[in-house]
C-alpha cells in the first residue's frame, strides 16, 4: 500500500514537472506530439491508480521507432534545437510508459532539464525567467518526491524542502551569473533555425506590387545616443543599397565581404556616437546613421555601398557601437565602371518619363539644379501620400508619374532614382528606417518596423554620394514628425487608442523593461560583462581575473550558507537560569543524564560529591525557582552560589 | 515470453575478478586507514565533521555531467537563459552538498543494540541518534556490512532507533564490527557517511535442532523433585531455594515464623525440570547446544518450569520470556572448556 503511494506521489509530481517544462513548447511543436505527451501522461496515471501492469516492450519497442520516424518525417531530419527538442519530447513521453523504480523517474527529471534548456535555445523573452522557476521549481519538488525512500510527507513539505533548496541555491546563481567569465562566439557550427523567416527589410523593392504596407508597431532596434540626439528630419539609418533595376523593381547586390568600403567615406563634421540593441533579422544588414565611419562588433565589415555588415546572418539579438558623421563626403571619385552602374537602366520601357526628364534636363544642366527641379515638381503637382495606393501596371514609373499620382516612400524614391539615372546622373536607392521614438522614460530611441523608409542618393562631382529623401518633398511631416502624423495629416489615422496618455505611458514602460531585460539578462555576454566590471571600475577585467572572484565570492557564500545549515541543527538557545545550571555540570565534570529531572541529578550528585551536596541542593532549589517560578531574585542569587562550587578538572571514574 | 532469455555477454566491470579482488583489497586498506584514524569509539558519540565523509552518487554524478553538456551548450548558442539554467544547476548541487554534510554533522549516537537471534536469523543492529537541534535530520541510514535498513527521520530535540539488518551465520558471540551511517537527503546527488567501530557485540543462540532426542528426566540429586514434584496436591513444606515461584511460598508459615518454606505438592502435570548438558552423551559441542536450544524453547513453549545445567554454569529454573532469553543467552555464550 505504502509502496504503491508512494509510486503514484513520485509519478505526480514527475507528470506535472514534465507538463510544465514542455508547455512553452506545445504551440511550435506539430499537435501530434502534445498529444502523444499527454495521452502518454494520462495513460501512465491511469495505469498507476489501476495499478495495471506497464506495457510489455513488444508493444512499447515498435511505437518508440514510429515515433521516431514520425518526427523524422514531421522536420526531414534529427538535426538542430528544434528536432532534437521534438525528440527529447517524445522520449519523454515513450520513458513515461515503463516508469517505475526511481531510476526510471530521475531519467524523466534529467529530460526535463533538458527540456527547459531546449526551450530556451528555441526563444528567450521577459517571460522566461518565470518559466525557469516555475519549471525547475517543479522538478525539483518532484526530485525530492523522487529521492525521498523514508516515510511519505505532504505535498507541502516536498515543496518546503524544494525551496529552502531553490533560496540557498540564488546567492550562487547571480554569484555564477555576473562572474561566469563569458567568452564570445560558437565552438562549433550552430544549426540554422529552420522555422524562423527573416523579418524587417526586403532586399528588393517594387513599388507597383505593394498596395498595402504594413503598419506593424514591432520593434525593429533600440538606439541609445551617447550625447544629445539628432533631430528627427537627421535620422536616416541606413542598411541596404540597391543599385539594380529592372523596369518594376530595386534589387540589391549579394553581399560581399570587402576591407575598402570605409576608405571611400572623408569625416568632415558633427560625429554621432551611438549603441544599437538590434532585433534578430536573419540578415546580414545592420542598421547606421547615415554616414557610419567606425564601429566596434566582432565580423562587422563596412561594405562598398557604405552599409555596415555582418558576415553571419543576424539570427539573436545583438548589440554594437558605432560612430557617423552627420556631415561627410562620400565616394567623391566615381570610377567609370561604376558610373556605369548607376547610371543602368533597362533599354526599354517608361518611355514617358524618360521624354519628360530629357525636357527638363534641358532646362537644368547642372544634376542639383535638376535635382531640385523634380523635387520641386513633386511638391507642386497633386502626389499623395498614402499607405494603400492603387498597384501600378507594367511602366510602373510612368504610371505613378503621370497616372496615380498616389504612393509611400518606396513609390517616391524609385520614381525619383529612375529619372536621375535617365538624366545620367548616377543614383541608387537606399532602404533602412527614419525617425524613430525616444523613450522618456529610458534614455533611448525606439525605432520600429512602421518607420522603414526608403529614400534616394544622387552622385554629384565634387560631393560624392548626396542624400536625397523625395518624399519629403511631398509630405514633410513624415521626416520631420513620424509616419503616425504623417497619416493624421492626411487622414488615414484616426486617434488611436495609443494616443490615450496613460497606455502610450505603459506601452514605453513596458518598453523600457523589455530594453533593459534585453540589455542585462538576455543580452548579456562578453561585451556587457566588460562593460559591467568597467563600471565598477575594474578595467580590462579578463577570465582569470574573473575565476579568482568567482572563486572567492563563491567561498563566501558557502560559508555563509554552512554557518546558517550549522546554526539550524545548533541546540534551542538556553535561557540564564539554564546556563547557570549547566555551568554547575560543568564545574561539577558531571552531566545530567537526558531527561534526568533536576532534582534527581541534584540527590545523584550530592551522593557523589558530599562535601558540597547541600550547595548542589540550593542551587538546583534557586535554579528550579529562577526557572519555573519566574524568581528574579533566585536568578540573581544562581552565580553567585556556582561560583562557589569547586571545580573538578577529571571526571568521577564510573 | 520466454524464461530463458538470450543475454549479452555481460562486459560488466564489476563482475571482473581482477575488478573484484581489487575493490576487496582496496575497501580492507580504505577500512584500516580509517579505523587507524578514528580508533574505537565509545558511545555517547558526536558525528564531527572530522569522521564526515561525502562522495557524489552515480545520480550525482550524471547530474554533474549533465550540468557540464548544459554549460558547453550555453556557451556555444551564447544563449543566456541557459547560462541562467546551468548556474541554477549547479548551484542546487552545491546547495546539497552542504544540507546533506550539515544533515548528519553534530548527531549524537547515544546506544546501539542488537537483539539476540537464532543463528541462521538476521538480526537488527539499532543505533539510538539524538538530535538536538532545531532541524530535523532526514533519510538517515544505518548500513553493516551485509546491507543498509530503511531510512529514518529524527525529529528536533528527540532520539530515534536507526536499524540495519546483520545476518548471523554460527552460535556465539558476534561482535557487530563496522557499522556506516549515512543520509542522501536532499536530492540523492551525494552521500554523506560515517564509519562506526562499537564496542558491541550480539548474541547468536544456537538454532535449536530441528530434530531433538526427547528430553530424559533429569536424574535429580535435589530430592524435592523426584518423583515428578507438581503443584497439583499439596505433600509438605521445605526449605525455599532461588527459582522458587512466589506463588509455592509459605506466607502463612513465613509470617508465624520468618522461614521461608515452600510447599511442596505431588502430581505431575507441570514438572519443574533441567536442561542439562551432560544428558547428551554424543555429538560435537554445537549439536549438544542446539539439542540444548531447542529443549529450552521446547520445554517454555510447553510453559514449563525449567532450569539449565552447563559445565561451569547453572540457570536455576524458572519460566517465562526473560528466562528463556537468559538459558539461550547461556548457550550462545558457553565455551567448552578443554573438552
Amino acid at each position: 500500500m505504502n509502496a504503491q503511494r508512494q509510486l503514484l506521489l513520485r509519478l505526480n509530481w514527475s507528470i506535472a514537472a514534465l507538463l510544465v517544462a514542455y508547455a512553452p513548447q506545445a504551440l511550435d511543436k506539430p499537435v501530434w506530439i502534445t498529444g502523444l505527451l499527454i495521452g502518454c501522461a494520462a495513460f501512465r496515471w491511469y495505469g498507476a491508480h489501476r495499478r495495471m501492469a506497464l506495457m510489455p516492450a513488444w508493444i512499447r519497442t515498435p511505437i518508440g521507432v514510429a515515433c521516431f520516424f514520425a518526427v523524422l518525417n514531421s522536420y526531414g531530419s534529427i538535426n538542430g534545437v528544434e528536432p532534437g527538442s521534438a525528440l527529447l519530447s517524445v522520449m519523454a513521453a515513450l520513458k513515461l510508459l515503463e516508469t517505475k523504480n526511481q531510476r526510471d523517474l530521475f531519467v524523466l527529471l534529467f529530460i526535463c532539464l533538458f527540456l527547459i534548456l531546449a526551450t530556451f535555445l528555441q526563444e528567450q523573452h521577459l517571460w522566461s525567467v518565470i518559466y525557469l522557476i516555475a519549471a525547475y521549481g517543479v522538478t525539483m519538488v518532484a526530485w525530492m518526491a523522487v529521492s525521498r525512500e523514508g516515510a511519505l510527507r505532504s505535498h507541502q513539505w516536498y515543496a518546503t524542502q524544494a525551496g529552502r533548496g531553490l533560496m540557498l541555491a540564488t546567492p550562487i546563481l547571480l554569484a555564477m551569473w555576473v562572474l561566469f567569465p563569458r567568452v564570445p562566439g560558437p565552438f562549433w557550427a550552430i544549426p540554422s533555425s529552420t522555422s524562423s523567416a527573416s523579418t524587417g527589410l526586403s532586399t528588393t523593392m517594387s513599388p507597383g506590387d505593394i498596395s498595402k504596407l504594413s503598419e506593424s508597431n514591432e520593434v525593429a532596434f533600440r538606439v541609445r545616443f551617447d550625447a544629445e540626439p539628432p533631430a528627427q528630419g537627421e535620422l536616416y539609418w541606413r542598411a541596404i543599397v540597391m543599385r539594380q533595376f529592372d523596369g518594376r523593381s530595386w534589387s540589391a547586390d549579394e553581399p560581399v565581404y570587402t576591407q575598402n568600403g570605409v576608405r571611400a567615406i572623408n569625416a568632415i563634421s558633427r560625429p554621432v556616437a551611438y549603441t544599437v540593441t538590434m532585433e534578430p533579422t536573419n540578415q546580414r544588414w545592420l542598421f547606421t546613421l547615415d554616414m557610419p565611419r567606425r564601429w566596434e562588433g566582432k565580423s562587422l565589415y563596412l561594405s562598398r555601398f557604405q552599409t555596415l555588415q555582418r558576415v553571419q546572418p543576424i539570427d539573436e539579438r545583438i548589440a554594437y557601437r558605432a560612430v557617423s558623421y552627420l556631415d561627410y563626403q562620400a565616394a567623391p571619385a566615381l570610377s567609370s565602371r561604376a558610373r556605369s552602374w548607376y547610371t543602368q537602366l533597362p533599354s526599354g520601357g517608361n518611355l514617358r518619363t524618360r521624354a519628360f526628364v530629357g525636357e527638363l534636363a534641358g532646362q537644368h544642366a547642372d544634376p542639383e539644379t535638376f535635382a531640385n527641379a523634380l523635387l520641386q515638381y513633386f511638391r507642386e503637382e497633386s502626389f499623395f501620400y498614402t499607405l494603400s495606393p492603387p498597384a501600378l501596371g507594367r511602366n510602373s514609373v510612368d504610371d505613378f508619374l503621370f497616372g496615380t499620382r498616389r504612393g509611400f516612400c518606396e513609390h517616391y524614391a524609385s520614381a525619383f532614382t529612375f529619372a536621375m539615372r535617365a538624366a545620367g546622373v548616377p543614383a541608387r536607392v537606399v532602404a533602412g528606417y527614419q525617425g524613430g521614438e525616444q523613450n522618456p522614460l529610458g534614455d533611448y530611441m525606439i525605432v520600429r518596423q512602421s518607420d522603414a523608409h526608403a529614400w534616394s542618393e544622387i552622385w554629384l562631382q565634387g560631393r560624392g554620394w548626396v542624400r536625397v529623401d523625395p518624399t519629403a518633398a511631398v509630405a514633410p511631416q513624415r521626416i520631420e514628425r513620424n509616419l503616425d502624423s504623417a497619416l493624421r495629416e492626411i487622414g488615414e489615422r484616426d486617434q488611436s487608442a495609443f494616443d490615450l496618455p496613460v497606455l502610450a505611458r505603459l506601452q514605453l514602460t513596458w518598453d523600457v523593461v523589455n530594453a533593459r531585460w534585453n540589455e542585462w539578462v538576455l543580452g548579456f555576454g562578453p561585451e556587457t560583462q566588460r562593460n559591467f566590471f568597467e563600471w565598477l571600475g575594474i578595467d580590462d577585467a579578463d577570465w582569470r581575473d574573473l575565476t579568482l572572484l568567482l572563486t572567492i565570492s563563491l567561498v563566501v557564500i558557502m560559508g555563509i550558507i554552512t554557518f546558517w545549515l550549522w546554526r539550524q541543527h545548533l541546540p534551542p538557545r538556553r535561557d540564564k537560569a539554564a546556563r547557570q545550571f549547566a555551568a554547575l555540570q560543568a564545574r561539577l565534570k558531571l552531566v545530567a543524564h537526558a531527561g534526568e529531572p533536576p532534582m534527581q541529578y541534584a540527590r545523584r550528585a550530592a551522593g557523589l560529591f558530599p562535601d558540597e551536596a547541600d550547595q548542589i541542593r540550593a542551587i538546583t532549589h534557586q535554579y528550579l525557582r529562577a526557572r519555573y517560578a519566574q524568581d528574579d531574585a533566585a536568578q540573581q542569587r544562581l552565580p553567585t552560589l556556582v561560583s562557589k562550587i569547586k571545580r573538578r578538572y577529571r571526571a568521577l571514574p564510573r | 515470453m520466454s524464461s530463458t532469455q538470450w543475454r549479452f555477454p555481460s562486459l560488466r566491470l564489476g563482475q571482473l575478478p581482477i575488478w573484484r579482488s581489487f575493490r576487496q583489497r582496496s575497501s580492507a586498506r580504505l577500512n584500516r586507514w580509517v579505523r587507524r584514524r578514528q580508533g574505537s569509539d565509545a558511545l555517547p558519540l558526536t558525528l564531527v565533521s572530522r569522521r564526515l565523509y561525502i562522495l557524489p552518487t552515480s545520480i550525482g554524478l550524471t547530474f554533474a555531467i549533465v550540468c557540464f553538456a548544459m554549460l558547453l551548450g550555453s556557451m556555444n548558442y551564447n544563449n543566456s537563459m541557459g547560462f541562467a539554467l546551468t548556474f541554477l544547476l549547479a548551484a542546487t548541487g552545491l546547495v546539497a552538498m552542504h544540507r546533506c554534510h550539515q544533515n548528519l554533522a553534530g548527531l549524537r549516537i547515544v546506544d546501539v543494540q542488537c537483539p539476540s537471534v537464532f543463528a541462521g536469523d538476521t538480526t537488527q543492529i539499532a543505533l539510538l541518534a539524538e538530535n538536538d537541534g532545531h532541524t530535523e535530520r532526514l533519510e538517515i541510514r544505518t548500513r553493516s556490512d551485509q546491507g543498509a535498513g530503511a531510512p529514518a527521520d529524527i525529529p528536533p530535540q528527540s532520539r530515534g532507533w536507526v536499524r540495519a539488518p546483520l545476518a548471523t551465520s554460527q552460535r556465539g558471540v558476534l561482535p557487530i564490527g563496522r557499522l556506516g551511517l549515512n543520509s542522501q537527503f536532499p536530492l540523492n546527488l551525494l552521500k554523506t557517511w560515517s564509519w562506526l567501530y562499537l564496542d558491541a557485540h550480539c548474541l547468536v543462540w544456537p538454532k535449536p535442532a530441528s530434530d531433538p532426542p526427547p528430553r530424559p528426566l533429569s536424574p535429580s540429586d535435589d530430592s524435592g523433585q523426584v518423583g515428578g514434584s507438581g503443584d497439583e496436591d499439596f505433600a509438605g513444606l521445605r526449605d525455599y531455594r532461588d527459582g522458587d515461584s512466589p506463588r509455592l511460598i509459605a506466607w502463612k508459615t513465613f509470617a508465624r515464623s520468618d522461614e521461608i518454606k515452600a510447599k511442596q505438592f505431588e502430581g505431575s502435570n507441570v514438572a519443574t525440570d533441567w536442561v542439562d548438558y551432560d544428558s547428551i552423551q554424543s555429538g560435537s559441542v554445537e549439536r549438544r547446544l542446539s539439542i540444548l536450544a531447542a529443549w529450552v524453547v521446547e520445554a517454555d513453549a510447553a510453559g514449563e518450569q525449567f532450569g539449565l545445567r552447563l559445565p561451569g554454569a547453572n540457570i536455576p529454573p524458572g519460566r517465562g520470556r526473560d528466562h528463556r532469553d537468559a538459558c539461550l543467552d547461556a548457550l550462545a555464550r558457553f565455551v567448552a572448556l578443554g573438552r
